[in-house]
């Protein structure tokens, strides 16, 4: 009688502590999950930066010399006055993710022979904080 | 026979508990892993890509030099074969310390022009030649020109009857690298042909 009373006694303690230690760790993989989440959102989000940054440094690299004078006397925002493939075509991605060029993005022409540009494009987005891609490369053309 | 059943339960909840704590671990380590291959592949793939963009930066830069070059020596598509072709643009390069040969070639062991530093972690730096040796020498085979046989010099070199001369570039970043060879046919310097590698 005596031993059947610890017996139960002594499982009610037990499911306490079972269900206290499972808690804890649904809690810590519930933190895990909410982590990853958003470490998955973080790289799509820079791999989608850098994807139309990659477009618009190849749609400069391949502009006539024209383009590329007007594009290095304007200022970035205003880079589709030189022409529509020098805006952000797609600045949303399909999860509501908004991209823009950074007012870092410029075009400077330069060089010994004044025929070189040095292009650096810049696309920021903010999550938590504001990140931004950069490429930089240079034409000749 | 009773008692002994309880006690053989004893602890079983527990062990239980232990089990899935266990599949837990298992299950955010995995999540763990899989999130920084995600960040990770994101991060080769953008510095891949700086790297080849820096590449590009010197194959802008060394025609930029090949220009001012010409520019300087008065060189120009009337008198390009009559002054000697590449030659005297390629000694220029040399003199200016930019250096006509390419690390990677077999037969010319000197060293490219040192790194540029273009940002924070990406590096440029390009060489220039005409050595047919060379494995980024693009020059498609052709006829030697009419009483050139035998005769050295760029304008007369039979190995290039097209007049060419190779830049080849090279990008850095911290952990990618690129290289770029480009053909360059003519003091207009367009490129006469566009192979990467």
């Amino acid at each position: 009688m005596r031993a059947q009373r610890r017996a139960r006694g002594t499982t009610l303690i037990e499911v306490m502590i079972s269900m206290g230690l499972v808690l804890i760790g649904m809690l810590a993989l519930f933190r895990v999950l909410v982590t990853s989440v958003t470490g998955s959102a973080a790289a799509s989000h820079f791999t989608q930066a850098e994807l139309r940054a990659e477009t618009l440094v190849e749609a400069i690299r391949l502009a006539p010399a024209a383009t590329l004078t007007c594009l290095s006397a304007t200022a970035s925002a205003s880079w589709s006055t030189c022409g529509a493939s020098y805006a952000l075509a797609t600045p949303t991605d399909r999860n509501g993710q908004r991209y823009v060029l950074d007012g870092g993005s410029h075009v400077t022409a330069g060089g010994t022979s004044g025929n070189f540009y040095d292009v650096t494009v810049v696309i920021g987005f903010s999550d938590d904080n504001y990140h931004t891609v950069a490429m930089r490369t240079g034409v000749y053309p | 026979m009773r008692r002994r059943h309880r006690r053989r339960d004893r602890g079983f909840s527990l062990l239980i508990v232990f089990m899935l704590i266990t599949v837990m671990i298992g299950v955010a380590a995995t999540v763990i892993l899989s999130t920084q291959q995600d960040l990770s592949v994101a991060g080769q793939d953008r510095e891949a890509m700086q790297a080849f963009y820096a590449a590009e930066y010197g194959i802008a830069q060394a025609k930029d030099f090949l220009a001012s070059a010409l520019a300087a020596k008065g060189i120009n598509a009337g008198n390009f074969v009559a002054g000697g072709g590449w030659t005297p643009i390629l000694a220029q390069v040399s003199a200016a310390g930019v250096t006509q040969g390419c690390a990677t070639g077999p037969t010319n062991a000197s060293a490219r022009m040192a790194w540029q530093a273009l940002d924070g972690n990406t590096r440029w730096t390009f060489c220039i030649h005409n050595n047919s040796g060379d494995v980024a020498y693009l020059d498609p085979g052709g006829t030697t020109p009419a009483g050139c046989v035998g005769k050295s010099g760029d304008a007369c070199d039979e190995r290039d009857p097209l007049h060419l001369v190779t830049i080849e570039a090279w990008g850095a970043s911290s952990t990618a690298q690129a290289h770029v060879a480009v053909d360059v046919g003519s003091v207009s310097l367009a490129s006469a042909a566009w192979r990467q590698y």
